[in-house]
């Protein structure tokens, strides 16, 4: 009953009630927006730092991160990649590496380098690594060429075709000295890289590193990063060794963390201002409309209606209000985002080509997770609900004579 | 016109909860706008402090090849020229120039690979903040002989306390082979563990005579008074100097851009949002007060007043309850920026302290320009004022005698 | 690990090689006079003017064990040449050191590499020493202020137990060195390295005494990192000569890929 009474009240008035539902609406489209392109920037920030660096998820030998040393690599053969590929869940691919510091060296010069053995196929995934080529072609398994930064082979003197010489230290003190033909040169944006990298084919740097079906890291990534620990979990199921252990990003770089938390508590202080200015712009537009119907409660006052009732018939609409409001708001919220989400944001003027030399696409997209409407949805409704218990409260303390005489 | 005004005035006054309404939503729209700005411009600064104050600074001379072979012979030759060059150019706030070098540090317990970093303990403090890094002992400025900052963790490596030695070995200018023992006279600590395990801090001046037997500098780091003005110092210097390379931040860590980038456009979109939102909200607020008026309105041009007049007097009406509000919100906002702006708008109290946790000093000091203040007040007082146009023009185009009726 | 210096083979090569000391200069004190005595007639003992040694490095880790074995060349404290000669994969490697600098000839690659100074941290042939200490020059008697501590009896052999201090400006790690040198013949029996809060960090020991190049000496040093006891770095020397027939055109890039 006291619900058709306000329902009929929300449609009697259409201009004031859409009035309202637009106040909300826009509150929670506005939310909505702010946080999911917050939450986008973020996992795209995320997503390129780890793909330069760490991966996402690293799986290492339990004594590897105290002592990265060839001797505390792990045994990892084809057939683990595939089970894991076929057993744990939400792990988008994989990439297995062996990586230690050897010495290059050219027909005259030396240099300490990083030597990276790994699968092509899944550092493209990665990284794009292949598309950094800048001459020359890529290794092929066990083809005994080698890959290397642009600044590194400018101390070194070597272009694609020459000999470059490895020599150091492989599993368990084994001398390890080998000649790669330089089979191309990529350019690494990040000038130490550049300086110091050495791609060989995982196949080559086992046999060179005398550490045959050795890896010392496997780079796993995760479908969506909000699947990282169930894949955590799953993948060292699949693996089943006691001496394994797996990292996030988050332990792997943890000077990100800090840069991205900065990032989020300064959202959060953006987003309680924009609460503050959304909350007054909806206290503005029910407050007004509540003045404008003062008169109409008065004369049902006055002819006795119950200021109980009333006040609930009047708490029902507004509630009804935010509702739709909330649900609208859904609605636009969602085209919104998505049409930004395949049309993110570009980054204007000199910082798109910067980014753009980097491999990144240098755009800002929204992200598209449930929780986000779950959670704007249900601030915006309290918000608003509190808001509401405005009217209600002027309900009890009208005063029916001064209120039909406006 | 006069007339009019003091009608627009009187009633204004007659309906102090409506007028009430606007007022407050119009205060909170300039406060909220002139706080996201101030916050905004105190988040950038705390940035900018934590990564170009500690160590970076806006530029950075070096020998041509320096950064790519990082050869200790790859010295600065015209230092004094430059020193006199930087004194006299009015942009640079301060400089300071450092002695590097790749070196092998020892305890008694083990030995690693660190990058020795000679610095003027004068200088460097009046440049850089990273001395306020230090957590233990004492920065490079004491008695000791051959002082030398470890960071925490590198200490922790070593076995390492304060007053112990340590030795390091460099190699000299002539690529010999030389060791010395240094002090330990404090232990640091910021917000990268990696960084902390490869960098150590001595006087230049030790370093200088152990590697050679002159004062030699292969950086100079650079404090600007304005950090737009970067990319014109660095070519400057360029052109003003040969045999040296400057550049300017962004150059030398583009991770570090990447990230502050990509911030900075987060912060102007949240910004946009925020307006927008303030705007909808001074919108519906208005549109609502208008439409509430309707009945008063149509009785007005019932009993015969000019439709032009009508328009005035809600515009006139809008303009005054717009400047009242826009000098309150202006004198809460200044106040607020003020008393933030000194004791500091404290982080950790919305989910920063994980960054205080990483030595992240999570305090921001909000601060706002004049063309803050000039900007938001413009948007508020257009965006009110647009707002209360559209439903004017809107009252005077509907039939007077439908309205009174209705 | 890498200031073992005393234990790398060519610091080991060092301290057999004369090395003109003016040790009437060092002379202090009385008690002094006689710890310098000391020191020096245990480094006469592992003296010669060149030198050619065959040993056995082994390396012990909890995970593994090798063995790498080694003929050595050296002449004065300049110059010296190590060869591999096991294990297989490694035999015909060659080190050459020439002052300051180390050379590595490797046949598979059939290339000679001179070690850049950021290698110098890195492990020797993946023992306890870098290569580092394979150039460091040092001196007991130069570099540390010593005194006789105490005298008793090790491995039934009466000796002396000096005491060691680096000077403030050497650079050496160690907070103090305490060695046992026998009565007898001057044998070093005993290495305690200590750090800077008096703590213990490497014990070296030197036993298997015996006859080899016709001097009486421990032919066998085994070194324990005390935080590590399940690892240890044991040389043995299987033949020894002083004063051989050599001169510096041995120490050459060229006879590094011809020495056998």
């Amino acid at each position: 009953m006291y619900f058709k009474l306000a329902w009929r009240n929300i449609w009697r008035n259409k201009r004031r009630t859409l009035i309202t539902v637009s106040s909300i609406m826009f509150a929670v489209v506005f939310a909505l927006f702010l946080e999911s392109l917050e939450r986008g920037v973020h996992n795209l920030t995320i997503e390129n730092m780890t793909r330069f660096h760490t991966g996402y998820l690293q799986v290492q030998d339990f004594r590897y991160r105290d002592e990265p040393s060839l001797d505390n690599s792990f045994h990892f053969h084809g057939s683990d990649r595939d089970r894991i590929s076929h057993e744990a869940e939400q792990v988008e691919f994989t990439v297995p590496r062996i990586e230690t510091f050897m010495l290059a060296a050219g027909e005259e010069q030396t240099r300490g380098a990083m030597v990276l053995g790994t699968d092509l196929d899944g550092e493209n995934k990665l990284n794009n690594l292949e598309e950094r080529l800048t001459e020359g072609r890529f290794f092929e398994p066990g083809d005994g060429t080698a890959v290397l930064g642009e600044g590194l082979a400018g101390r070194l003197n070597l272009a694609v075709g020459d000999s470059l010489v490895l020599l150091g230290q492989g599993r368990f003190g084994m001398t390890a000295a080998g000649k790669f033909e330089v089979a191309g040169l990529i350019h690494h944006p990040i000038r130490d890289m550049n300086n110091q990298m050495v791609y060989i084919s995982l196949a080559d740097a086992q046999w060179l590193l005398s550490a045959e079906d050795q890896i010392t890291s496997l780079l796993v990534t995760p479908t969506h990063i909000r699947h990282i620990d169930t894949v955590s979990e799953s993948v060292l199921e699949s693996l089943d060794s006691e001496e394994l252990r797996i990292f996030s990003w988050e332990e792997l770089m943890p000077e990100l963390i800090q840069a991205l938390e900065f990032d989020r508590a300064s959202t959060r202080v953006m987003m309680m201002i924009l609460y503050v200015v959304i909350g007054f712009g909806i206290f503005g537009t029910i407050l007004t409309m509540t003045l404008e119907r003062l008169r109409e409660f008065g004369i049902l006052l006055s002819v006795g209606m119950q200021r109980f009732r009333l006040a609930l018939v009047l708490f029902i609409e507004t509630v009804t209000i935010s509702i739709l409001g909330v649900l609208s708001g859904f609605l636009s919220g969602f085209v919104i985002i998505l049409y930004f989400y395949y049309n993110p944001i570009h980054l204007g003027g000199d910082m798109e080509e910067f980014v753009q030399e980097w491999g990144i696409e240098p755009i800002m997209p929204t992200a598209l997770a449930p929780d986000i409407f779950l959670w704007q949805g249900m601030i915006i409704f309290l918000l608003t609900t509190l808001i509401c218990f405005y009217p209600t409260i002027k309900i009890y303390t009208l005063n029916i004579l001064d209120s039909s005489r406006t | 016109m006069k007339m009019l005004f003091s009608i627009s005035w009187r009633n204004i006054w007659r309906h102090p909860a409506r007028s009430g309404v606007l007022l407050g939503a119009i205060i909170a729209g300039l406060w909220a706008g002139i706080m996201a700005s101030a916050l905004t411009n105190g988040m950038l600064q705390q940035r900018f402090d934590n990564v170009i104050l500690e160590e970076l600074t806006h530029v950075q001379i070096h020998h041509p090849e320096f950064l790519t072979e990082r050869e200790p012979w790859m010295v600065l030759e015209q230092t004094d020229e430059l020193y006199t060059y930087l004194e006299q150019d009015e942009r640079v706030r301060s400089y300071t120039g450092r002695t590097l070098s790749g070196a092998m540090i020892q305890s008694p317990l083990t030995s690693s690979g660190v990058q020795a970093r000679g610095v003027d303990t004068v200088r460097e403090q009046e440049t850089t903040l990273f001395h306020e890094n230090v957590t233990r002992g004492e920065y490079l400025d004491s008695d000791l002989r051959n002082p030398i900052l470890l960071g925490e963790s590198l200490a922790d490596k070593l076995n390492s306390e304060i007053g112990q030695r340590v030795v390091l070995t460099f190699q000299d200018l002539d690529n010999e082979i030389i060791s010395g023992s240094f002090t330990v006279a404090g232990l640091f600590n910021t917000s990268s563990n990696p960084y902390d395990e490869r960098n150590v801090f001595v006087r230049n001046e030790d370093l200088g005579s152990l590697i050679t037997d002159r004062a030699v500098i292969h950086e100079i780091a650079i404090l600007l008074h304005d950090q737009t003005m970067s990319e014109r110092v660095a070519g400057d210097l360029n052109r003003e100097f040969e045999e040296i390379s400057a550049e300017t931040w962004y150059e030398l860590s583009p991770e570090l851009r990447y990230m502050t980038d990509m911030s900075q456009s987060m912060t102007f979109y949240i910004m946009v949002i925020i307006m927008l939102a303030l705007a909808f909200g001074i919108l519906n607020t208005m549109l609502m007060a208008i439409f509430e008026r309707m009945r008063e309105l149509g009785m007005l041009l019932a009993i015969g007043m000019n439709k032009l007049r009508v328009f005035t007097m809600i515009m006139l009406e809008s303009v005054i309850l717009t400047l009242t509000g826009a000098a309150a919100g202006l004198l809460i906002a200044w106040l607020s920026v003020q008393y933030l702006g000194t004791v500091g708008f404290d982080f950790s109290g919305v989910g920063g302290d994980s960054m205080a946790e990483f030595g992240y000093d999570a305090i921001v000091y909000p601060m706002a320009g004049r063309e803050d203040y000039i900007l938001t007040i413009l948007l508020v007082v257009l965006t009110a004022i647009l707002a209360a146009i559209y439903p004017a023009i809107k009252a005077l185009k509907l039939n007077p005698a439908d309205i009174v009726r209705d | 690990m890498d200031s073992n210096r005393h234990l790398s083979p060519l610091a080991a090569l060092s301290n057999m090689i004369l090395l003109p000391l003016l040790a009437a200069t060092l002379v202090q004190s009385a008690a002094a006079q006689s710890a310098a005595e000391i020191i020096e007639q245990m480094e006469d003992l592992m003296r010669g003017e060149s030198s050619y040694v065959e040993m056995t490095m082994t390396i012990e880790r909890p995970r593994y064990t090798r063995d790498v074995s080694m003929k050595a060349w050296a002449m004065g404290e300049e110059y010296s040449l190590i060869l591999i000669t096991a294990p297989a994969r490694d035999q015909g490697t060659t080190f050459l050191k020439r002052n300051n600098e180390i050379w590595n000839y490797i046949p598979n690659i059939d290339r000679t590499i001179k070690m850049p100074p950021s290698m110098m941290s890195q492990s020797w042939m993946g023992s306890d020493f870098t290569n580092d200490d394979l150039v460091r020059e040092s001196s007991t008697i130069h570099d540390y202020e010593h005194r006789i501590l105490r005298e008793e009896e090790l491995n039934g052999r009466e000796s002396w137990v000096l005491e060691l201090i680096p000077r403030p400006d050497t650079p050496i790690v160690w907070g103090k060195v305490l060695i046992w040198v026998s009565k007898e013949n001057y044998m070093q029996l005993r290495m305690e390295q200590y750090g800077q809060s008096e703590e213990l960090v490497n014990t070296i020991e030197f036993d298997r005494i015996q006859n080899l190049g016709s001097r009486t000496i421990p032919t066998r040093m085994t070194l324990t990192p005390e935080d590590r006891p399940d690892q240890h770095t044991i040389m043995t020397y299987q033949a020894m000569e002083f004063n051989i027939d050599i001169d510096e055109s041995f120490f050459t890039q060229q006879n590094m890929r011809r020495v056998r």
